[in-house]
Order: structure tokens, then C-alpha cells, then sequence
């Protein structure tokens, strides 16, 4: 349903996706190989609020933003970014879908896919060794522990938006 | 009419995320046995700039290494390799370490630099 009220949930969640994305490239990281992902954070509560295409758009607008505003839309970082963000849909769709899995196994299957599908990609388009999966171990558990980060804290923040919104209607929310 | 959101079951750990946090962990501890470690490697192959070059292993050395956004420098020292003052604003080139084992790669994949390995097989074939 293309109502207002999902639109603007929908543009509200890409701006904060792209916010905290930005926020995290900004931000000093003793640890460059991990990244937070906290733009997720925004997906999941798509995911809960506005149903699996939503996540899918949310996922989608963020790379898209930062791609074109920082800069490089084909460079390698822009590519990998995609390469993860259509992975960790590919994964978190048929997760949540499911109806067995909450925002923690989504989240953390997501991560996960995500850490896959850009090593795979630059595999096979830069680097063209599997040399590269030796970053697996510290990229994986990096992801898991994220990913369950992520998951704790869009339960918060969808807790919070359902809560305010239980007094107005919400016919938008939940086409799973 | 309208349609509430239940988030309880979407906000607690069920079981299902826990069978998945077991399958990934062991994924991730598994991992490094994808990868056989391969023999005390040779030397370099050295992708940038659209050109390869090979760098011995065996002899210490800095070597520079252009790259779009400026040189980086690859240190050789006592058969291992690593990349320094990398231009590129993440630096985890820098971060992957020092390699020496054939199959081992460095990348910087913004600078477009990748740094190989070679073990004593694929020397011969290479060069014999």
C-alpha cells in the first residue's frame, strides 16, 4: 500500500539509515576492518513497522545516498557496499519472513550475509584470490556481535514508534 | 479497523536465533580451515596501477607502491610483507598485517593495490 503515512515512515527510516551510516564513516575506528553497520538498525524497523519491502527499501535508499553524496558511485566502496546490502536482504527477507526468527537471528543473519557477500564480490572482482577469506574469523564475529547490537537496539527504537503510534491509526504498519 | 504491531516476539531471542548464533559462530571458528596454510612463500605479486610486479620475499626492502590516491609503501622484512603510510582513508590495508605464507593477500582495495604470495610451485611455473 503506497499510503502518506507509509511513505513518510519509509523516508523518515532511509534519512536516519543514511544519518547513521554517515555518522559511522565519520566517526574515528581503531578497528577499520569492523564496521558497526548501524544503518541496519534502521532496516529492522522497517522490517517491523512497514513489512519486508519496506526493510528492502530502507536497505536499498541507504546505498543508494551514500553512494551519490560520498562519493563514487562505481568505486569499490560503493560496489561492496551494494554487493552487502543486497546480500543481507537475500538473507533477512526469507528470516523474518519465516515468522520464526525475532530482530536477533534478522539481524545476525543479516550481518553475516553481508560480511559474505562483500568478500565474495571482491573476490571475484578485485582481488581474484580467496586470500581473502582470512579476514573471515575477525569479520564474523564482528558481525555477530553487531548484529545482535543492532537487533537490541531497532527492538528499542520500534518499541518506542509503536507505542506512539498505538493512538493514531496505523493502518500502514504489518503486511508481512 | 486497525492492524496492531506485536513486537514482543520480534524483540526477545527465540529459539531459532539461537540455532543460527551456533551455525555462524562455528562458521567463523571454522573458517581459517577453508584456507589450507600454504607454504612459506617466495615472493610478491604486486597488483597496481594495472601492472603487476614481483618483489622477492627472501631479500628486506621498501618498495613504493603507486595507487590512485598516492603511494603506499611495502615493507619487506625477514620474509614478510606489509603495507605502510597507505593514503587511503580506512587503512585496512594496514590493519590486515604482515603476510608470508603462499596465498596470503594484502588489499587495499580503495588505492587498488593487491599483494600476493607466491609459493616456491608457482615461482617455478611462473618463472621456469
Amino acid at each position: 500500500m503506497r499510503s502518506p503515512a507509509r511513505i513518510t515512515t519509509l523516508a523518515l527510516l532511509v534519512a536516519g539509515a543514511f544519518a547513521l551510516a554517515s555518522l559511522e564513516r565519520v566517526l574515528p575506528n581503531p578497528f577499520p576492518m569492523i564496521r558497526l553497520g548501524l544503518g541496519n538498525i534502521m532496516t529492522l524497523v522497517a522490517f517491523v513497522t512497514l513489512g519486508a519491502s519496506g526493510g528492502a527499501w530502507v536497505t536499498a535508499g541507504r546505498v543508494s545516498l551514500v553512494a551519490v553524496l560520498w562519493g563514487g558511485v562505481f568505486s569499490p566502496t560503493a560496489v561492496l557496499s551494494a554487493a552487502g546490502g543486497a546480500a543481507s536482504l537475500l538473507i533477512m527477507i526469507p528470516l523474518f519472513l519465516s515468522g520464526r526468527f525475532s530482530l536477533y537471528g534478522v539481524s545476525m543473519g543479516g550481518a553475516y550475509a553481508h560480511i559474505l557477500g562483500q568478500l565474495t564480490v571482491a573476490i571475484l572482482l578485485y582481488v581474484r584470490s580467496p586470500g581473502l577469506l582470512a579476514l573471515m574469523p575477525v569479520m564474523g564475529g564482528a558481525a555477530i556481535a553487531t548484529g545482535l547490537f543492532n537487533a537490541w537496539a531497532a527492538g528499542k527504537l520500534a518499541g518506542v514508534l509503536v507505542t506512539q503510534n498505538a493512538g493514531r491509526s496505523t493502518q500502514h504498519a504489518v503486511d508481512r | 479497523m486497525r492492524s496492531e504491531i506485536n513486537i514482543a516476539p520480534l524483540s526477545r531471542l527465540r529459539f531459532a536465533d539461537g540455532v543460527l548464533l551456533l551455525l555462524l559462530a562455528a562458521l567463523t571458528a571454522l573458517s581459517p580451515r577453508f584456507l589450507p596454510a600454504g607454504a612459506i612463500g617466495e615472493q610478491l605479486t604486486v597488483t597496481a596501477m594495472d601492472s603487476v610486479t614481483e618483489i622477492p620475499l627472501g631479500v628486506d626492502g621498501r618498495y613504493q607502491i603507486p595507487g590512485p590516491l598516492g603511494p603506499a609503501v611495502l615493507v619487506v622484512e625477514n620474509g614478510h610483507a606489509h603495507l605502510e603510510n597507505a593514503p587511503c582513508p580506512l587503512k585496512i590495508c594496514e590493519a590486515m598485517g604482515s603476510i608470508e605464507r603462499s596465498g596470503q593477500v594484502i588489499v587495499c582495495l580503495p588505492n587498488r593495490i593487491v599483494v600476493k604470495v607466491q609459493g616456491p610451485e608457482e615461482v617455478d611455473a611462473v618463472s621456469r
